[in-house]
């Protein structure tokens, strides 16, 4: 019911005042407006039910300091996943820690146990290892170790550090005992061969307090590494070797320099002992020397004096084996008696033959020894011997005792008249390899020599022969070149040093093998006392030889001196005495050359440059021979190769030798493959014989076949197309050389065996001696070249090099241009040809000089005003069985008849030659059928024949009747009373001529004739010609024409 | 004198005014609308969307209106959290928005509209300007506080840069939220004019208690 009107009755009611008052109830309506905030209520109170829920449980934990916690933020974290937030912090009542208020999450109710512990983790920044790096980030927070046994509890003491991994973690728990703690720390790693293997995880005060226990945690994988008898030592530290070799400093790893660390090694003898059973004690020792647990000897020393105590190591091969000890005096045997240890892996090298002795440096002139020592400090050298009675005590001697004859090498006794630079380590040298050494040295018995004592090492001992010659190798030897100055000497160390060289003059069985103990003499120089070999050489002048100067080279290596020049009454001679390196005793055979080597400048060529600065010198060509001999002649140049000499023996024919001097390179594809040996002027005194030597490696490359041609200096084609330079090599622009040619095989390019069979049988090793022409240039080397003379009157614009064309092709050239002696008014011009002409020369061959033509009608040969004038040969045809001639008269100009020409002939009688040149065309129909192939006056010079060639294809159409005239010019027929006609055979005709013919027809043409037919050449066509109209089959075209 | 006393009814859409009739449901002539001379039911409804409003606001204060997961490390903050970090960081200014916004705007509008209401209930003497001025007032702000809203909403869009640095809304967000929408609807559903319709009302009940104080009881 609506309110207002109850009011408003009301009202009236009560303003009338006359009705009795009715109750008034509202009625109220429940709005569903309300519903909302019922639903937030019920929303409010899900959210408050679910943070009930999730509520954890409130612990408290006591820390030391509450530095970097924050209230709301830092979390508890269980295997990184969040347990719980710090709530609240507040301090104990001590003022001494603080009390943080930490809500846990619910679920981990069951970890909350008495034994769980919790403890700040922060980051770590060590030396030693970075963790706790995410705290960087996020913050500090805290980290449980859950344990579920024991009581629950809610309020936990907090641990001042990560409490170590618990006994159940995996891998091997063991524990060491030490003194000191040093600088050991929780999570100092352990290394095994500098593979961290695991690390200390606690230690703690045992045994009322004396001692450190830590325990160790070795990683599973590497648990097995430690055994029973493993000895674990503190590599904390560096540890710096310094030696003359440089510094080394060891340590284990970089964390371990500052950090500290702990190694173990398993002594090697003992490897097969048990593994390591979880809590083994081990002793912890300083360091490896102390760990290695050495074998106890005993040293007695005269003399203490470099040695300190605790410090001085014993070295065996530059590794340190052990480290002496205290020091006591033995008073009876005046002797200073030293505990040293030994690396147990030498103890059976303790034996009576074991030698120690003390290294100092040690710094003279002529020895620098035990520099290493001024470094890393005096030690004992141990020279472990294994065979001998087992000891333990030893006395060490002051300086390096001499290598004892039991030892592996030979031992034995060099005896010289004095010491000289060689001391004590000198070395012994073979053929520059150091193979051992001076042992040390005593005067002899006789007091008159000293006796060195020798050691060869064991490999080298065989060398040493009963007949062996030792020689002072001490001192600089300075060679001088154009190549640099050479030092020369055994080895640096020998010019300090000093050094004994031997050498052995044979190894055959027959000697004896050095043994131990021999005694052998010491010769100044190997040429001083009999080890060199005397020979004599006989000069024909003694200029340039110098009296124990002058070397006897070979191949650049000094093999002697001369020693004595002597002068030969007899044969006006000089004879030399000279005196060889021992190992050149095998070469000393009959063939064996000897010549003088003398500088030599020239245009032509430089030669033994070498000798400017070195002085003249003789050097040697070794023989092959086996007949020995010991007196030479020297010649005063170097001497052909001897037919016997390696290598390929040549002699090449040449028609002059150019620029070809000794020495000049043979090249075979720009590569070298000889030289030239010498020349000599051959039988018929005319030509030339070149001697040259092919190097056997390629002495397989001359055949039969080869051909051999000039290739001094260089060659230069220059043609319309460019330039081409032509050069073997420089030093055959210089000296002149030679150049192999081999024609390139057609068959080579099929790899059918069998052909590989005959081209080998065809192109057979050459012999020596073998006789070759040699080719003046490449282009006759390979069209392997003929000679031929042909006679001219007047060669103009020849010169040699002039080519030889036929066809317009290359086939030779002008080699040479004399006058002739006979005739002088000719010339006689030499020819080199391609083999392939020869068989077409003939008698009827004709030669003459093609030369440019500038004229106005005709314009010919311009090629020639570039490449010179040329030769052109025109052969005969038949290939006739006439003997190749080697003489032929040379036309001045072309021929006027071309007989080359294959045509169809025939020939014109004409009053006059008008305009008509060679070549003309011939009309028929205006088509060119043929040309002019010459004219000339005929015998009786009354008229002048005209050759025509006509292609064999228009033959048929000259026949009996036919009718030629001249197509020349223009005719101009002008006729008063009829036309005028302009008549031409063609526009070329107008400028240079021609001739037409014109055929009557069928039946008037007449029998198809013969070549060599006569026709009269009309001046001009009479009209009916023009009418003509045969019909003529023309013949087919055949290839040749 | 009042459209009610006059027996008339404001169309409130198209502003045309009609006789009034009771116990029927008018409809304007001119639009159709539905025509009441007050606002039907508008005291209980504004009281319950303020009750409503009131509730969530404990939660939306209480709980985590922004999570802020920074490298994985989760940072949630309530309102005043926030506000007291932006304090922290010195934004001075960024921090009285936000403060104002989410904090006194909502309060101010939740306190602002129960005076209103209690006032009626209570008959407590107000000056009818003083409470039309804080009504005008509470429905000018009451747009403002989405203002944090919109701020987290976009926070958590922009920033969500997996593994490094991710905003979600917490659930205090929602809450806060229907504060607002609440509010507004507590502002909306509330009919000014009734303000007059009771200073009418007391007027008459003055009246007649005077009167009655004046004759004898009709009993």
């Amino acid at each position: 019911m609506n309110n207002n009107n109850n009011n408003n009755s009301e009202n009236e009611a009560m303003n009338s005042g006359q009705f009795a008052q009715a109750n008034v109830s509202v009625k109220k309506s429940f709005s569903p407006v309300w519903i909302l905030p019922i639903v937030a209520l019920l929303i409010g109170l899900g959210l408050v039910v679910k943070s009930y829920l999730s509520a954890g449980i409130m612990i408290t934990l006591q820390v030391p300091s509450a530095e970097g916690i924050v209230v709301g933020k830092t979390k508890v974290l269980y295997k990184g996943i969040t347990t719980g937030v710090v709530k609240d912090r507040t301090i104990t009542e001590d003022l001494q820690n603080v009390i943080l208020h930490i809500e846990m999450d619910k679920r981990t109710e069951h970890v909350l146990h008495e034994h769980t512990q919790f403890w700040v983790v922060e980051p770590r920044i060590s030396l030693s290892g970075v963790s706790g790096l995410d705290t960087l980030i996020g913050g500090r927070y805290i980290a449980i170790d859950a344990d579920e046994n024991g009581q629950s509890e809610r309020d936990f003491v907090a641990l001042t550090v990560p409490p170590p991994p618990s006994e159940d973690t995996p891998g091997l728990h063991i524990k060491l005992r030490l003194n000191r703690l040093e600088s050991i720390d929780r999570g100092t790693v352990i290394y095994y061969k500098q593979i961290p293997v695991g690390e200390v995880t606690n230690y703690t005060l045992e045994e009322n307090d004396t001692e450190i226990h830590a325990w160790v945690l070795i990683k599973p994988e590497y648990a097995h590494l430690v055994k029973e008898n493993s000895h674990f030592y503190n590599v904390s530290g560096i540890k710096i070797n310094a030696g003359l070799s440089g510094v080394k400093i060891e340590t284990e790893s970089l964390i371990s320099v500052i950090a500290g660390g702990i190694a173990f090694y398993n002594p090697v003898n003992k490897s097969d002992s048990k593994p390591a059973k979880h809590g083994t004690f081990y002793l912890l020792y300083s360091d490896f020397d102390s760990a290695q647990v050495g074998i106890p000897i005993v040293f007695r020393f005269k003399n203490t004096d470099s040695l300190q105590e605790n410090v001085t190591e014993i070295k065996f091969q530059g590794q340190v084996v052990g480290r002496i000890g205290t020091f006591s005096y033995d008073k009876t045997s005046n002797e200073v008696i030293v505990l040293a240890s030994i690396d147990p892996l030498l103890e059976e090298a303790l034996t009576d033959n074991t030698q120690f002795w003390v290294v100092k440096p040690s710094v003279s002139i002529l020895n620098i020894s035990g520099l290493d020592a001024l470094l890393s400090g005096n030690y004992i050298q141990m020279r472990p011997a294994l065979k001998g009675k087992f000891q333990r005590e030893f006395s060490v001697s002051e300086t390096a005792p001499a290598l004892s004859s039991s030892l592996p090498g030979l031992h034995f006794f060099i005896e010289s008249n004095v010491l000289g630079s060689i001391s004590k380590d000198s070395p012994i040298y073979f053929k520059n390899i150091p193979v051992g050494h001076i042992e040390g040295y005593q005067l002899a018995d006789d007091l008159n020599k000293v006796q060195l004592k020798a050691f060869i090492k064991p490999e080298f001992a065989h060398l040493v022969k009963k007949n062996s010659h030792f020689y002072n190798v001490s001192g600089i030897q300075v060679t001088g070149g154009v190549s640099g100055f050479k030092v020369q000497t055994e080895s640096l160390a020998s010019i300090l040093k000093g050094g004994v060289a031997f050498y052995t003059p044979s190894f055959e069985k027959s000697h004896a093998e050095g043994e131990n103990g021999d005694s052998f003499k010491l010769y100044d120089d190997f040429d001083d006392a009999k080890a060199g070999i005397e020979i004599f050489l006989t000069f024909d002048s003694a200029s340039g030889l110098t009296e124990g100067l002058t070397k006897v080279i070979y191949k650049g290596m000094v093999l002697g001196h001369v020693r004595k020049i002597l002068p030969n009454k007899k044969d006006k001679t000089v004879t030399a005495k000279v005196v060889l390196d021992p190992i050149a005793s095998d070469s000393l055979v009959e063939d064996t050359k000897f010549w003088m080597v003398r500088p030599k400048l020239s245009l032509g060529e430089i030669n033994n440059l070498d000798a400017l600065i070195k002085g003249d010198y003789i050097t040697v060509r070794i023989g092959s021979s086996s007949k020995r001999k010991t007196s030479f002649k020297v010649s005063q140049s170097r001497p052909p190769f001897d037919s016997t000499y390696p290598g390929l023996h040549l002699k090449l024919n040449s028609s002059k030798l150019g620029s070809i001097s000794v020495g000049a390179p043979v090249m075979y594809n720009r590569i070298k493959i000889g030289d030239v040996q010498d020349y000599e002027l051959a039988g018929d005194r005319t030509n030339i014989n070149i001697l040259i030597h092919i190097w056997p490696q390629y002495a397989d490359m001359v055949k039969l076949g080869s051909r051999f041609y000039n290739a001094s200096g260089f060659q230069v084609d220059a043609s319309l197309a460019g330039v081409e330079v032509h050069t073997e090599s420089i030093e055959s622009i210089i000296r002149g050389g030679i150049a192999l040619y081999n024609e390139p095989n057609s068959d080579t390019s099929n790899n059918n065996i069998t052909s590989k069979k005959m081209n080998t049988r065809q192109s057979k090793r050459v012999s020596n001696g073998q006789l070759y022409r040699l080719f003046n240039d490449f282009e006759a080397a390979r069209a392997n070249a003929f000679y031929i003379r042909v006679q001219f009157q007047e060669p103009k614009g020849l010169a040699v090099g002039s080519k030889v064309s036929y066809r317009g092709i290359n086939v030779g050239n002008v080699e040479a241009i004399n006058l002739n002696k006979n005739n002088s008014d000719s010339v006689w011009v030499t020819l080199e040809l391609n083999s392939l002409l020869k068989p077409v020369l003939g008698k009827k061959s004709l030669f003459w000089v093609t030369t440019a033509k500038l004229g106005l009608t005709r314009t010919e040969n311009l090629d020639t005003l570039l490449k010179g004038s040329y030769i052109t040969v025109q052969p005969v045809k038949s290939r006739s069985t006439e003997k190749p001639m080697k003489f032929f008269i040379g036309l001045e100009e072309k021929p006027l008849i071309d007989k080359t020409d294959k045509g169809f002939s025939i020939s014109l009688t004409a009053s006059r030659l008008s305009s008509i040149k060679t070549g003309d065309p011939v009309y028929y129909r205006q088509v060119k059928v043929g040309s002019v192939v010459g004219y000339e006056l005929a015998d009786t010079a009354d008229q002048i024949l005209v050759h025509l060639s006509i292609r064999n294809r228009f033959k048929p159409l000259i026949r009996e009747n036919s009718k030629f005239w001249h197509a020349s010019g223009v005719a101009v027929d002008i006729s008063l009373f009829g036309t005028s006609t302009i008549r031409t055979e063609s526009l070329e005709s107008i400028i240079a001529g021609g001739i037409a013919f014109a055929t009557p027809d069928n039946d008037k043409m007449g029998k198809i004739l013969s070549p060599g037919s006569f026709f009269v050449l009309h001046d001009e066509p009479k009209p009916e010609w023009a009418k003509w109209n045969p019909i003529i089959h023309l013949a087919k075209e055949t290839q040749q024409d | 004198m009042t459209g009610k006393e006059a027996g008339l009814v404001l169309c409130t859409e198209c502003h045309s005014i009609h006789h009034h009739m009771a116990d029927v449901e008018l409809q304007c002539s001119c639009c159709g609308a539905e025509l009441h001379q007050r606002k039907p039911d508008s005291l209980n409804r504004t009281w319950a969307f303020l009750i409503a409003s009131m509730i969530l606001f404990i939660p939306a204060n209480v709980m985590t209106i922004m999570n802020v997961a920074y490298f994985g490390n989760d940072d949630p903050s309530t309102i005043i959290g926030g506000v007291i970090l932006l304090i922290q960081l010195g934004s001075y200014s960024v921090a009285f928005v936000v403060f104002v916004a989410s904090v006194i705007v909502p309060v101010f509008k939740m306190i602002g509209i129960m005076m209103i209401l209690l006032s009626l209930h209570f008959q407590i003497n107000m000056s009818d300007q003083q409470r039309i001025k804080m009504f005008r007032f509470i429905e000018f702000i009451g747009r403002w506080s989405m203002l944090d809203i919109f701020v987290i909403s976009i926070l958590a869009a922009l920033v969500n840069i997996s593994g490094v640095a991710v905003i979600t809304a917490g659930s205090a967000a929602t809450a806060f939220g229907g504060v607002v929408v609440l509010t507004m609807l507590a502002a909306s559903s509330f009919d000014t004019r009734l303000l007059w319709d009771y200073k009418i009302a007391s007027a008459h009940l003055a009246q007649q208690k005077s009167d009655l104080s004046n004759n004898e009881p009709i009993v």
